[in-house]
């Protein structure tokens, strides 16, 4: 079974200032020294893989594990990637930043997808940052011909070669069972966090490099318009008082009563 | 300018006013109503055009739903196409847009028209700024954020009817629908205690519930505290978990970043407890307390405990 992650590296955005987010509003603020991690739900996606992987080898059936990104990427997530068992790293370029073109992306991605011998089973986080766009599953699967589950938080891969994929609902989760191909989009995962390389397994991936994959320009019919962004800072609500008290006990009294009369009211 | 709103069984009447607000917003003059998996009693109640009762014969999946959309698309030709930002809504509206060559934006928070094309507003950079997107060329197909949008209350007595979907899904070996058992629903409670990275210990989050269970608060908990396994992924509060509104929320241990503000700005009150003065949250919180969660938690059981402190309040 051969099975595609698709996933992205992003900026830590939760430690941001609100000086700093004003900045970037403004066009002024710079990123590029922001601490970078995995898309939250990426990384669960990447996870899930490896899992499936795991499942797969003890039924004795191959499996290979290749994981895209396109743009930039720092080499030592790559390594991190073929250090925990990643057979293929696809870096696709992109010379600009594709923050808000998720169409741009999910073509991009269909390309890598239908090239060579194509993939089984595509995996991706439901959305990251900062575009927070939550479009790039649900439009590569269409551009796929693919099923496609959203927020998905669980994946079995059954011997019959089909999966079962557990997904939240609104109003409760579905577990389906599906023939392949199919896309899932990740979130809130069972395993939301990737494992760690063992150091041996990232020096010997040290010296591997990710290929790199170009592919054709989208033809016209597939040429979208990308709408105008413009980003702007919101004022949040500020002017915290802080609640006088000296020891633990005199700010559980504080906090106490405080809800008491909120109580009351 | 013809809207259509798209509806899931799950949506409620609330949230159907919500679109209907956007939708008018947008400048729509008329507005279809199309509900999937039949059409509840209060669509006809709603100040639409005509409501379309669209009952699935088998468990609808978004890319067969997103194929028989296309049928009754091309009966009206939307300019606009509006979804719940919910999943389902969410999913529908990206499978449907590469089929019809629309616009797309998802979780919008505003919109309005000029001429010439649609301008949205919705966040980004981890909730910490707003986009504002603008789009020239239709049909627009966007989904809104829950609560963004006024409720429209006019009446209105729409048109109705009622349509029969038989859809396919080849690929589809079986299906389970697990409806959700025993969740914890925040929103009853006047005040919710917020569990937060900063907690440091799974015995602490469990202290916590005590004290929510003795004093009759809600306990809800952020991302980081749910992944760490402290608490249940029934108590998440915020951008992909519950957003509350309660009197009061007293927020133990979290930084205070967007997504988690996301889900408790509209509370009457926040109060803020964490260690360090300098955290973001108490930028963003009516009252702020600094000290050790762990401590202070542990205080407040005690005396709670031993009786010192208000007894249960009812649930509203």
């Amino acid at each position: 079974m051969n099975i595609l992650v698709c996933f992205k590296v992003a900026p830590e955005l939760d430690s941001l200032t609100p000086e700093e987010a004003k900045a970037i509003g403004e066009g002024c603020g710079d990123l590029r020294f922001a601490k970078l991690s995995w898309g939250v739900c990426d990384e669960a996606a990447l996870e899930c893989a490896l899992r499936l992987r795991d499942e797969l080898i003890a039924q004795k059936t191959p499996v290979t594990l290749a994981a895209a990104t396109v743009g930039a990427c720092p080499q030592r997530f790559f390594t991190e990637l073929f250090a925990i068992g990643y057979d293929r790293v696809v870096q696709i370029p992109a010379e600009e930043d594709l923050s808000f073109a998720p169409r741009r992306i999910a073509f991009a991605l269909s390309r890598l997808a239908q090239s060579g011998e194509g993939f089984d089973l595509v995996l991706a986080g439901q959305q990251s940052s900062p575009g927070e766009n939550a479009q790039v599953p649900g439009l590569l699967a269409s551009m796929l011909g693919i099923p496609y589950f959203g927020r998905t938080f669980d994946i079995a891969c059954l011997k019959d070669g089909s999966v079962e994929v557990s997904s939240h609902a609104d109003l409760g989760w579905t577990r389906v069972g599906a023939r392949l191909p199919a896309l899932c989009a990740l979130e809130n995962a069972a395993h939301p966090f990737l494992r760690m390389a063992l150091l041996k397994n990232r020096l010997g991936a040290s010296k591997k490099t990710c290929e790199q994959f170009e592919f054709s320009a989208a033809p016209p019919e597939l040429k979208f318009e990308e709408p105008e962004v413009r980003l702007h800072y919101e004022h949040k609500r500020g002017n915290c008082r802080f609640l006088e008290a000296e020891t633990p006990s005199e700010a559980a009294a504080t906090l106490l009563s405080s809800i008491a009369r909120e109580a009351m009211l | 300018m013809n809207a259509a709103i798209v509806l899931s069984a799950h949506n409620s009447e609330a949230q159907a006013r919500e679109l209907l607000c956007a939708a008018r917003s947008a400048g729509a003059q008329n507005i279809f109503i199309w509900a999937f998996h039949g059409a509840a009693g209060w669509t006809m109640h709603l100040p639409a055009q005509q409501v379309l009762s669209i009952r699935v014969t088998q468990p609808s999946f978004v890319d067969s739903l997103a194929d028989a959309l296309g049928r009754y698309y091309l009966k009206v030709r939307p300019e606009l196409m509006l979804f719940y930002g919910d999943g389902w809504g969410n999913d529908l509206a990206v499978r449907f847009s590469h089929l019809c060559g629309g616009s797309l934006a998802t979780n919008i928070t505003g919109i309005r028209r000029f001429d010439g094309g649609v301008r949205v507003t919705r966040r980004a950079y981890g909730l910490h700024l707003v986009s504002e997107l603008t789009f020239q060329r239709g049909p627009f197909l966007f989904s809104i954020d829950g609560d963004s949008f006024e409720k429209l209350p006019s009446a209105g007595v729409p048109g109705l009817m009622v349509e029969t979907l038989p859809l396919q899904t080849p690929w589809r070996l079986r299906y389970e629908l697990h409806p959700r058992e025993q969740v914890e629903d925040l929103s009853g409670y006047p005040v919710v205690l917020i569990g937060g990275r900063g907690l440091g210990s799974k015995e602490n989050a469990e202290r916590l519930m005590r004290l929510g269970t003795l004093l009759g608060a809600g306990v809800g908990a952020t991302r980081p505290a749910v992944f760490n396994g402290w608490f249940g992924l029934d108590r998440l509060v915020g951008a992909s978990g519950e957003r509350i509104q309660p009197k009061l929320c007293v927020v133990f241990g979290a930084s205070g970043c967007a997504p988690l503000m996301l889900g408790i700005k509209k509370s009457g009150r926040i109060i803020a407890v964490n260690s360090d003065p300098n955290a973001q949250i108490f930028d963003a919180c009516d009252e702020g307390v600094v000290g050790d969660c762990g401590e202070i938690i542990g205080e407040m059981l005690a005396k709670a405990e031993r009786g010192e402190a208000p007894k249960a309040f009812l649930r509203i």
